[in-house]
């Protein structure tokens, strides 16, 4: 049986919620890896357990992707148009050559970068 | 030509609108072997277009398995540009090929781009985009299948007759020549002028290239190609490519076969579909069956050539015949996939490799051999003549171990030895002749009415070819035409022939 990161990060919130301590949770989480060969996947599993703490409070995970190093206003002015319960992480991707990529809960995307456009154009 | 690609480029350009908005996105996590494993897309429905976006450009890509958290998609090209961490894009339309009237005389890929080096086919107006996947017409929409599809093999049209809208099983091992009584089928509709003509497709899965240049090749030459598409996926193609092929043959005919034209789809051949869908499906870790086959591996079949139909007039009245080609191993039809087709089909055509070897070609054994649709698919002309054909055969056959004791046997044996020795030598024909039905009536007529009782076995041959000649000659117009545009022998035209087999066989 394959066990997927978000197995691990639902397992190990119930364990939480269930009164366990956070220390003694982590450490299992961390055997309980190891003892399955998928220590590998610990970051894939933390950043599902991010995922989940977000959304159980409401919010979605926003990661802004900048074609360039955004100057400090156009920064804030992007993570504050997302809400307080937001988990917002930006990047910086040369590839996308100008502009930003906004995705949310990588499941919605919204290109506003050069990269999209000329994608758009040409197929 | 560089100036007008600056002009196309040019109007794209100036025409782009720009329009953001949130579209539904998935990210590879896993990729090998032609599968990209996606996670997100939570929308995507099931055989729905996906495009991966790589670092040289959109890979298009198809859903096949929608799972809990994942989706496994077949990538449709090489996939050697995909890498985990590649973003997906859905289409929200399922694949679907361009088709317009233009498309006939072109090779194309089983995603309907051009691949015969003569550009793109039609233009954006004239195209429609019909899905590979498409419900089969239901009972309602159907009426019987009445009008001949001829092959032009004299064996055929004789004794396994097939009607527009059937389907019938080319099934044989390799070499006995399935490719040849399918080619045969093509070239002959030009010959079948007294009906609505056949627009053909050819779907070449796994051939050699080399092999679907010479099939292009000679149907140029015949003057064929100009009915007829070729579909092409070969043998270096990615599994998911050979998969869709048949499809694409399916969904090109039934653009024709809507607009109310008579089509005829090849499938060449089914058995190296089945193999690419094998290993499509275990790639997607689904379970195996029986020879390691997916479960479902008779609906892949079944739903394929399901499609092939005669609509009623008020469905426009075209039809979809279609000619599955298998390849057993062998001899062998009871294996798996050739059951499951022989199941599915209106009879078969089964081409044996004993008979190839002694010369017999087409090797058609016509005892396992079989046209569901029967005697309904064929005019009363060939049903008049070929009536006893099948039996004495049969009695042919029969008799055939006591050949070589020819010189013990009674009279009335030994006649319907010679009887069934000429039969045989006369169904006998060359690879890319067929023959039009009009020139097969009378010719069988002779040989079975006592005309040709005195013809060696080795003369056979070109007595066929002298009496064709001579018809031509001096009786087109009082037995060939009718026949040709009626389909029927009339009294009239039975005694014209009478008395022109007995002037020619005179002199």
């Amino acid at each position: 049986m394959i066990y997927r990161p978000s197995h691990y990060a639902a397992a190990f919130r119930n364990a939480l919620s269930s009164g366990v301590s956070f220390e003694i949770a982590k450490k299992n989480l961390l055997s309980s890896l190891e003892k399955r060969g998928d220590g590998h996947r610990f970051r894939q599993v933390v950043q599902e357990i991010e995922r989940l703490e977000t959304r159980a409070h409401g919010g979605q995970c926003v990661t802004l992707e900048f074609a360039h190093e955004p100057t400090q206003d156009a920064r804030t002015a992007l993570t504050h148009a997302f809400g307080p319960h937001d988990r917002v992480s930006s990047t910086v991707r040369s590839d996308l050559i100008a502009g930003v990529r906004i995705t949310i809960d990588d499941e919605r995307e919204l290109d506003i970068s050069l990269a999209g456009k000329l994608r758009a154009l040409f197929h | 030509m560089s100036y007008e690609i600056i002009e196309k480029l040019q109007r794209e350009i100036a025409g782009y609108t720009d329009d953001p908005a949130f579209h539904q996105v998935g990210m590879v996590v896993e990729v090998g072997d032609g599968i990209a494993r996606i996670k997100g897309l939570t929308k995507a429905v099931s055989q729905e277009l996906l495009h991966i976006q790589t670092k040289s450009g959109d890979v298009p890509a198809i859903a096949f398995s929608l799972e809990e958290e994942f989706i496994g998609a077949i990538i449709l090209a090489r996939g050697e540009g995909v890498a985990v961490g590649d973003r997906v894009r859905g289409t929200g339309r399922v694949l679907s090929v361009p088709v317009c009237d233009e498309i006939l005389g072109r090779v194309v890929t089983a995603l309907g781009e051009s691949a015969d080096g003569k550009g793109t086919i039609g233009t954006e107006a004239s195209t429609t985009y019909c899905p590979l996947e498409r419900p089969a017409p239901d009972v309602v929409s159907r009426e019987s299948v009445r009008m001949p599809l001829h092959t032009g093999i004299k064996a055929v049209d004789a004794m396994i007759p097939i009607g527009r809208g059937q389907r019938e099983l080319i099934i044989g091992d390799r070499g006995t020549g399935k490719t040849a009584v399918a080619l045969d089928t093509i070239l002959n509709q030009m010959n079948d002028k007294g009906r609505p003509q056949v627009y053909c497709v050819y779907v070449a899965i796994g051939q050699k290239q080399s092999k679907v240049a010479q099939i292009v090749h000679k149907l140029r030459k015949a003057g064929a190609l100009e009915y007829t598409t070729v579909v092409s996926a070969p043998a270096g193609s990615p599994a998911p490519l050979l998969y869709l092929a048949p499809f694409a043959g399916a969904a090109i005919a039934e653009y024709f076969m809507d607009k109310g034209k008579d089509v005829l789809v090849i499938y060449d051949d089914l058995s190296k579909h089945a193999d690419a869908y094998r290993e499509i499906s275990l790639l997607l870790r689904r379970s195996p069956g029986r020879e390691a086959y997916p479960g479902d591996i008779f609906y892949l079949h079944s739903r394929l050539l399901e499609r092939a139909a005669k609509l009623d007039k008020a469905h426009g009245g075209g039809s979809f015949t279609a000619l599955p080609i298998i390849e057993t191993k062998l001899g062998d039809v009871a294996a798996y996939i050739p059951t499951n087709v022989i199941s599915i089909t209106d009879g078969q055509i089964y081409l044996e490799s004993s008979l190839f070897n002694q010369g017999i070609r087409p090797a058609v054994n016509v005892g396992l051999s079989v046209s569901r649709v029967g005697s309904s698919a064929q005019t009363k002309a060939m049903k008049k003549v070929a009536g006893k054909l099948r039996l004495e055969l049969a009695q042919f056959r029969e008799l055939a171990a006591f050949v070589q004791f020819a010189s013990d046997l009674d009279a009335s044996t030994r006649a319907k030895i010679a009887r069934g020795e000429l039969l045989t030598e006369l169904l006998k024909q060359p690879d890319g002749a067929p023959q039009a039905f009009y020139h097969t009536v009378p010719v069988l007529y002779a040989a079975l009415n006592g005309y040709m009782e005195h013809v060696a076995k080795s003369e056979v041959r070109s007595f066929e070819t002298r009496l064709i000649d001579y018809l031509d000659a001096h009786h087109r117009a009082d037995i060939l035409k009718p026949i040709e545009t009626t389909g029927e022998m009339t009294e009239e035209t039975e005694q014209s022939l009478k008395a022109a087999l007995l002037k020619f066989t005179k002199e």
